[in-house]
């Protein structure tokens, strides 16, 4: 099982459900970052960066249990 | 508190006659404050009573009106926008810009919402203001300068704590996108105000406030603030964004096929890595720069050597480093922050001087102008080329003199095909959005009241949402950020931390009533900014008799010419479906099928005088 909290952060989490900021998921065996865009029925375009345990990470990085994830929603150019 | 009494207000309006020489001041009207909220409200409701209707904007009759908002120079994040409007020399409509620094709170603290600045100085003038006193100075000595060189001396004669904006040689030669500069980096860029200074002659606006002003509830302002900027802080985003600023989006917009690359050629710069927010980070940027009262600086201060010489500008930021990096091909940070340089000295807007540049390349590349006529060879990614070319824009030197008039008159003088690549609607460059393949976003642009600007509705996340095909069923989303989005810059704040970092809109609903004393819902204040949208169309409307749905049809590129490549390929919005677009889009907004507010949604927002200037039917 690997738990992990999600953060939204940007004015675009209001196309995350509920236009909630923060998520608690679960999965059961491995999982990516993509998988939480997946459960959470989420475009990729959506997000810009992910940053996982302060790092900026690529969508195919594997989540561990524990981890709290920051999507960056695009922000404006301006 | 007293009646009549406004809080979050300087209280007093200030007129300017540069024929005269004369200055005087007037009580803030209550009901334009309590209608119109101040900022772009003030801008569009004084340009609407007193320019003569067809008034040339380079002419005596012409105003440039400077405002600040009720939520300005306070306490609380982002509290440091002010708006400055005129009737546009580069569309004939309304003409509005924005810019952070610190003019908007130090206006106030001198006891002034607002400038109206009238008529035509016989010689350079600044305007002087400081508190009570306000003079019409000489201003020979700085005339000719560049934006930051004037900004510098103004600052050396007068004082450092004056805040001082200028125009540059760009304005001073009515260059049609010329900008407005202050604190050496920030400008009110769009639809020329510089130029219309220019004309004017006036070099410079110089404030200093000590007066301060009230507000309704000052413990609760404190206290709110307070919470405020914690809130901000707690924010996950809050130490992402800050390190790139806006050039943090230089990828994403790449990825989905939305960056300006080649004169809106395509949608996808492969070089855009050296271009983007963590290159800046890494390479040039030496701190951040901020604006009154912000946590979440987005300027970042570069230092950078180019040719062997060192320079320093604010930026760039993310449209420099579209309009003038990807759409130029220019292939490194330091090329795209040398031009940026050179455009904010001679006080030129990065993104209608970038758009202009690259239609004058294009225009090289199919023989519409040859090198002789445009006086060098010039080729795509090719720094010092795009420098000699702003230069000669800045001075109406050559080729330069049509150029200065924009991409729709240029391609107008130019024919051969050349309004084909014009990226303007309304006669205002395209912003750093390249759209066939984000309709939301090119919605926003048709239908912005300025032109072609995205400040008005960032809605490309809404079609990264929704899909990027979708053309139906967008026109909602366009019309909510439209009344947002320009909220903020009637209260005279920066949306920046909305928007980035997802701070919530009822802070700001929360802080208003402590501010002003009124009681108004963020329905109430957002049914204002409605208001005022549908004025600032009357506007275009009573300046240009056939105005109507054919001014916001897209660029013939954007309806002409599939995307060659990238994500997005293929796509295009062709008339019938940009037109459908706009079917939606008016009928969501109460507006008849020319894209004209009937007589009920006038009324319905108390702008029922506007009809008999307009005699509209229902």
């Amino acid at each position: 099982m690997v738990r992990v909290v999600v953060r939204v952060v940007g004015h675009a989490r209001e196309f995350f459900p509920g236009g909630r900021d923060r998520f608690d998921l679960e999965f059961d065996g491995a999982a990516r970052v993509a998988d939480i865009l997946t459960k959470l029925g989420v475009g990729r375009a959506l997000v810009m960066t992910a940053v996982v345990g302060g790092r900026r990470r690529d969508l195919d990085h594997p989540l561990t249990d524990g981890d709290e994830v920051i999507l960056m929603t695009p922000p404006s150019g301006g | 508190m007293a009646s009549g009494k406004l809080y979050g207000y300087g209280g007093r309006i200030l007129r300017v006659d540069l024929g005269t020489g004369a200055v005087r001041t007037e009580p803030t009207p209550e009901s334009l404050a309590r209608e119109y909220l101040g900022g772009r409200g003030f801008v569009a409701k004084i340009l609407w009573d007193e320019l003569p209707v067809g008034v040339e904007p380079f002419s005596a009759g012409n105003k440039v009106v400077i405002a600040s908002g009720p939520m300005a120079g306070l306490f609380l994040p982002g509290s440091g926008k002010i708006e400055m409007g005129t009737k546009s020399p580069a569309t004939g409509l309304y003409g509005e810009g924005n810019m952070g620094g610190h003019l908007a709170g130090e206006l106030k603290f001198a006891g002034y919402d607002a400038v109206i600045i009238e008529g035509v100085s016989p010689k350079p003038c600044y305007v002087f203001i400081d508190d009570d006193r306000v003079e019409v100075r000489d201003a020979s000595k700085y005339w000719g300068k560049g934006c930051f060189e004037a900004e510098k001396m103004l600052k050396e004669d007068l004082g450092e704590d004056f805040k001082v904006a200028t125009i540059g040689p760009a304005g001073e030669n009515l260059v049609v996108y010329a900008v407005v500069s202050h604190d050496f980096g920030r400008q009110v860029g769009r639809t020329g105000v510089g130029a219309v200074l220019g004309h004017m002659k006036v070099k410079a606006i110089a404030v200093r406030g000590s007066r301060g002003f009230e507000v309704a509830d000052p413990a609760g302002v404190l206290k709110k603030g307070k919470e405020m900027y914690e809130a901000c802080f707690a924010k996950p985003g809050f130490d992402e964004w800050t390190p790139y600023g806006t050039a943090g989006v230089t990828d994403w917009v790449n990825e989905i096929c939305a960056f300006p690359t080649k004169n809106f050629q395509t949608g996808y710069y492969e070089r855009h890595k050296a271009i983007n927010g963590q290159t800046l980070k890494e390479r040039i940027c030496i701190l951040d720069k901020g604006c009154t009262g912000c946590p979440i600086p987005c300027g970042k201060y570069s230092r950078f050597e180019f040719s062997g010489k060192t320079y320093y500008v604010e930026g760039p930021e993310y449209e420099t480093i579209a309009l003038m990096g990807g759409n130029l091909l220019l292939e490194n940070i330091e090329d795209v922050a040398y031009v940026n340089y050179v455009a904010d000295e001679l006080g030129l807007d990065t993104i209608s001087g970038g758009s202009v540049v690259a239609f004058t390349l294009e225009c090289l590349e199919k023989g519409v102008l040859t090198p002789a006529e445009v006086g060098r060879e010039l080729r795509w990614g090719d720094p010092e080329g795009v420098a000699w070319l702003l230069e000669r824009i800045a001075r109406r030197e050559g080729i330069g003199d049509v150029l200065a008039l924009g991409v729709k008159k240029a391609a107008e003088r130019f024919g051969k095909g050349s309004e084909r690549f014009a990226m303007h609607v309304k006669g205002l460059e395209v912003s750093g959005y390249e759209s066939r393949y984000a309709p939301a976003m090119m919605l926003a642009y048709m239908t912005a009241d300025i032109g072609a600007h995205h400040n008005r509705a960032w809605a490309i996340t809404y079609d990264a949402a929704v899909g990027q095909d979708k053309t139906e069923g967008k026109a909602w989303k366009v019309i909510e950020l439209q009344h947002i989005r320009p909220l903020f810059d009637a209260l005279g704040l920066c949306r920046l931390q909305w928007v980035e970092i997802g701070f919530e809109l009822s802070h700001y609903a929360d802080m208003f009533p402590l501010v002003t004393g009124w009681e108004y819902s963020w329905e109430d204040l957002l049914k204002i900014s409605e208001r005022i949208w549908n004025l600032t169309r009357c506007f275009n409307k009573r300046e240009k008799p056939d105005f109507g749905r054919v001014y916001d049809l897209p660029p013939l590129r954007w309806m002409e010419e599939p995307l060659p490549s990238g994500a997005g390929q293929g796509r295009c919005m062709p008339r019938d479906k940009a037109e459908k677009m706009l079917d939606e889009y008016y009928s969501l907004r109460g507006w008849d099928s020319n894209g004209l507010p009937t007589k009920g949604k006038l009324q319905e927002l108390g702008l029922g005088f506007v009809l008999e200037r307009l005699k509209l039917e229902s």
